[in-house]
């Protein structure tokens, strides 16, 4: 797995590229809680790349966004695998991380 | 000929889910298997694998992990064999998927997933091995329909 930073005015943006997965999910966990401990309100996620996710990664996410609440900041998904998605949407994920199609939708939720 | 059965061995160490993701994408490309179906797959035998490393052996030992996959016409037979302390999958309680975030119990989740995209998941111990049996009907990529037409052809089934 890879992890590409950049930002679109204050908001961080991640672009997860390959597998997250048991093994990588504690990388990828290290890099959203800077995001967050950094003081950004809300923290989009690139998924154009991401190939896999497991619960691990599901994990990360939800931990995420509980940090985020308090702020009113949310953790915003896009460009994601139809199949990858269904797996949130069983998990009831989408209910507080909202997946919209593209970058420019991202920032319009923000 | 194109493989389809496969069968392999993994140690209990985390780099082997590598090992289990390499040999699933190259059964899978044999056998032009569709991403969804393979992606869903693979999410199955990775959570089980994990979840079995991590928790199953108290020894501190070395472990075998094998699994066996087979294609009967559009079905994929998946057997995943440990000899781990006894874990019955099926009795494992599901998480609340309408709770929000912040009250989230996580653990259960990967089963509870594994289970939803499988079409069964059976299990059952027989001397001093775990033995999970799954099976899924898989699609290729030429027959893909987009999930909306998808979800109104299962509803008038």
């Amino acid at each position: 797995m890879e992890i590409i930073e950049s930002k679109q005015g204050e908001t961080p943006i991640l672009k997860v590229i390959g597998r997250l997965d048991s093994k990588t999910s504690l990388e990828f966990e290290k890099k959203v809680l800077e995001s967050i401990q950094n003081g950004s309100k809300n923290v989009l996620i690139d998924c154009d790349e991401l190939d896999y996710i497991s619960s691990a990664g599901l994990r990360v996410l939800n931990k995420g966004a509980k940090k985020l609440k308090p702020a009113d900041g949310r953790i915003i998904l896009f460009a994601m695998e139809d199949y990858i998605r269904e797996v949130f949407e069983i998990a009831g994920f989408d209910t507080f991380l909202p997946i919209v199609p593209g970058l420019d939708d991202a920032l319009g939720a923000i | 000929m194109v493989a389809r059965k496969i069968q392999f061995e993994l140690r209990n160490a985390p780099s082997e889910s590598d090992t289990l993701s390499e040999k699933m994408e190259a059964f899978g490309e044999s056998l032009d298997i569709s991403k969804k179906s393979l992606f869903q797959v693979c999410f199955a035998l990775d959570e089980l694998f994990t979840n079995v490393i991590s928790y199953g052996f108290c020894d501190g030992g070395e472990h075998t992990i094998r699994i066996a996959l087979s294609l009967e016409d559009d079905v994929l037979n998946i057997v995943m064999e440990d000899d781990a302390r006894p874990f019955n999958l099926n009795e494992v309680e599901p998480p609340n998927t309408r709770t929000p975030c912040e009250n989230r119990k996580i653990g259960g989740l990967g089963i509870f997933l594994t289970k939803n995209l499988m079409d069964s998941v059976d299990y059952r111990r027989s001397g001093d091995k775990n033995i999970v049996t799954m099976k899924k009907r898989i699609g290729n990529d030429a027959e893909y329909v987009d999930v909306e037409c998808k979800q109104k052809c299962d509803g008038d089934r």
